[in-house]
């Protein structure tokens, strides 16, 4: 039956039905050929899987990360990372990847990340005359922070399926951030050094305190999202909710440049990429129920821990899967089907799950700057005049910078789960 | 004919999801007003939203399919040749159509069997909620309509990796 399960899914997806329908589709078939359950019990499961509270927290989040970029905050965030890094040998990648962490205090997507601080680098770096390709592969790496500072929908998902701490999730996704953040600088300077970019004139002191004062409303709000949630004052989802409200009021009464219709057309955008994404949810439910009925995750854990009895040595497995996974399949596909695949693993090692979702979520956000459909690559290489091909080139270093930092985690574990 | 009127019923749908979003955006805000500011906490608010956000995702599903805004693996498909890609359709048209018109029978079965369960805090019959199953794959079974021309006619399509909406 599993086998069955399987085989008729991957087949429906690589002949490009859409996921969730391959999912259901799988299922329905599986049920139907191999038990006599009644077919409601199909809408039944998709319906439990939807009336979870905590998933609102993917649509608010989504929508405050819109309403944010509709307001051209990541403008002011860029002008702020210049401020402190504009100066120093290839300046403007430093400041792609410092504002694109702070960008992902806001938004929790690494494709609204790319787009919003792309749309503004890339044509600037070319002005400078920094590589269009290089740009790029700086820009579409550095957009993986969207994914990994918190708040992110990724961890959203992992913490609903897994049933753990949201917060805890967000709280444990600073440290691995500002690591990452640190080393994607480092081959930002180093790149730029080999290409001989040169920093730009520091900005006056002046003009530097003007830039901080316009942004810090915009600094505000990570630290409503994280404070809230840490001081129990909110849910997750109330803290997006509240993040919403923050973000129209920031819109319509400091900037002034929100209006009406544009709010109308932010919640349709947020409405039809969180519908497909909880659809997906909702019909991994009946998918995982078939594989849990038939102890497919117990299985997979004892074959794995039957291998090794390493905690390294299975992470080490799983990683090399998520990074293949990863390439092909979209970051809440890939969140959505493994982790409950995987969470009896987790425990039988008695690995830490805060640890092991940021470190998935880490793990397929690569997938994001990998051919052949990361999103980033193509969302950052539609910003310049180049080749996909060549910014994939381009991209090779920040790759294998992330593939060492994720050993490097693996390793440390601890880095992940600063506050568990 | 047939096109415009799927035009308008997107349009349509969008902007109702779009207004029941913000309704729960509001309501999940006001939940926190009324525990901190007037120190009254909402009784039926959460549940209010839970269902809402459900009506979101099934509107919103059944107009990903016409808008073909579902997360797809389009890699391989874009590099079949015609007949292979109308093939490729035509099984995702027989898909779509199939588990729509599942949720439309046993979605209707499951909504008629829990009208007289209640909802905990509203009291509303939870039957209602449920409905929003029947609903979304009756429209689905409109949209999927839509890709029958796709099969008989054009070979250029918009399915590609590129244009989809993602994370």
């Amino acid at each position: 039956m599993v086998l069955t399960l399987f085989v008729i899914f991957f087949v429906l997806i690589f002949l490009g039905v859409p996921i969730a329908f391959s999912l259901a589709g799988a299922s329905i078939l599986s049920l139907f050929m191999f038990t006599d359950m009644p077919m409601l019990l199909v809408v039944q499961r998709m319906y439990s899987g939807l009336d979870v509270f905590a998933l609102m927290a993917i649509p608010l989040f989504l929508f405050a990360g819109y309403l944010m970029s509709e307001v051209k905050i990541s403008d002011k965030l860029i002008d702020l990372a210049y401020v402190f890094l504009g100066r120093f040998k290839g300046g403007l990648f430093l400041v792609a990847t410092g504002s694109s962490a702070i960008f992902g205090a806001i938004s929790g997507s690494a494709n609204a990340t790319t787009a919003a601080i792309g749309s503004v680098m890339i044509p600037s770096m070319a002005k400078k005359g920094y590589d269009q390709a290089d740009s790029a592969a700086a820009v579409a790496a550095s957009g993986i922070l969207g994914l990994v500072v918190p708040p992110s929908i990724t961890m959203v998902l992992y913490g609903v399926v897994a049933g753990v701490s949201i917060g805890n999730l967000f709280l444990s996704g600073i440290v691995p951030a500002i690591i990452i953040s640190a080393g994607l600088m480092a081959v930002n300077y180093f790149i730029a050094h080999k290409r001989g970019y040169d920093g730009g004139e520091p900005v006056p002191i002046r003009s530097a305190l003007k830039t901080f004062r316009e942004s810090m409303v915009a600094l505000a709000m990570p630290l409503i999202i994280l404070g809230g949630i840490y001081s129990g004052a909110f849910t997750p989802t109330e803290s997006a909710a509240v993040a919403s409200l923050y973000g129209l009021l920031v819109g319509f009464l400091w900037y002034r440049n929100l209006t009406f219709k544009s709010v109308f057309n932010v919640s349709k955008k947020t409405v039809e990429v969180s519908a497909t994404i909880l659809f997906l949810i909702a019909t991994s439910n009946i998918f995982t129920y078939i594989l849990t009925s038939e102890n497919v995750p117990q299985g997979l854990a004892a074959g794995l821990i039957g291998f090794s009895d390493s905690k390294v040595v299975v992470l080490l497995i799983i990683l090399g899967m998520l990074l293949v996974l990863g390439t092909f399949l979209d970051n809440v596909a890939a969140v959505i089907l493994v982790t409950p695949t995987l969470m009896p693993v987790v425990g039988a090692l008695g690995i830490d799950p805060i640890f092991f979702g940021v470190f998935m979520v880490i793990a397929v956000a690569v997938g994001q700057i990998t051919p052949p459909v990361g999103l980033n690559l193509f969302i950052a290489t539609n910003l310049t005049n180049r080749r996909f091909e060549d910014v994939c080139k381009s991209t090779v270093p920040y790759l294998l910078l992330y593939i060492l930092l994720l050993l490097f985690f693996i390793f440390v574990p601890g880095l992940l789960s600063v506050f568990n | 004919m047939y096109e415009k009127t799927l035009t308008l019923l997107t349009r349509t749908l969008t902007a109702l999801s779009a207004v029941l979003f913000l309704i729960m955006t509001t309501l999940v805000c006001l939940q926190v007003f009324y525990r901190y500011v007037l120190n009254a906490p909402l009784t039926g608010s959460e549940e209010a939203a839970r269902a809402l956000l459900i009506y979101v995702v099934l509107l919103g599903a059944a107009s990903g399919v016409g808008n073909r805004s579902h997360l797809t693996i389009g890699y391989f498909y874009e590099r079949f040749p015609v007949i292979l890609r109308k093939a490729a359709t035509l099984l995702y048209f027989i898909s779509i159509l199939s588990i729509a018109l599942l949720f439309v029978i046993q979605g209707w079965d499951l909504a008629q069997r829990t009208m007289m369960q209640t909802t905990p805090a509203l009291r509303i019959p939870k039957g209602l909620i449920v409905y929003a199953f029947p609903i979304g794959g009756a429209l689905m079974c409109i949209y999927s309509v839509s890709l029958i021309k796709e099969i008989l006619g054009a070979s250029n399509n918009p399915h590609s990796a590129q244009n989809k909406k993602s994370l």
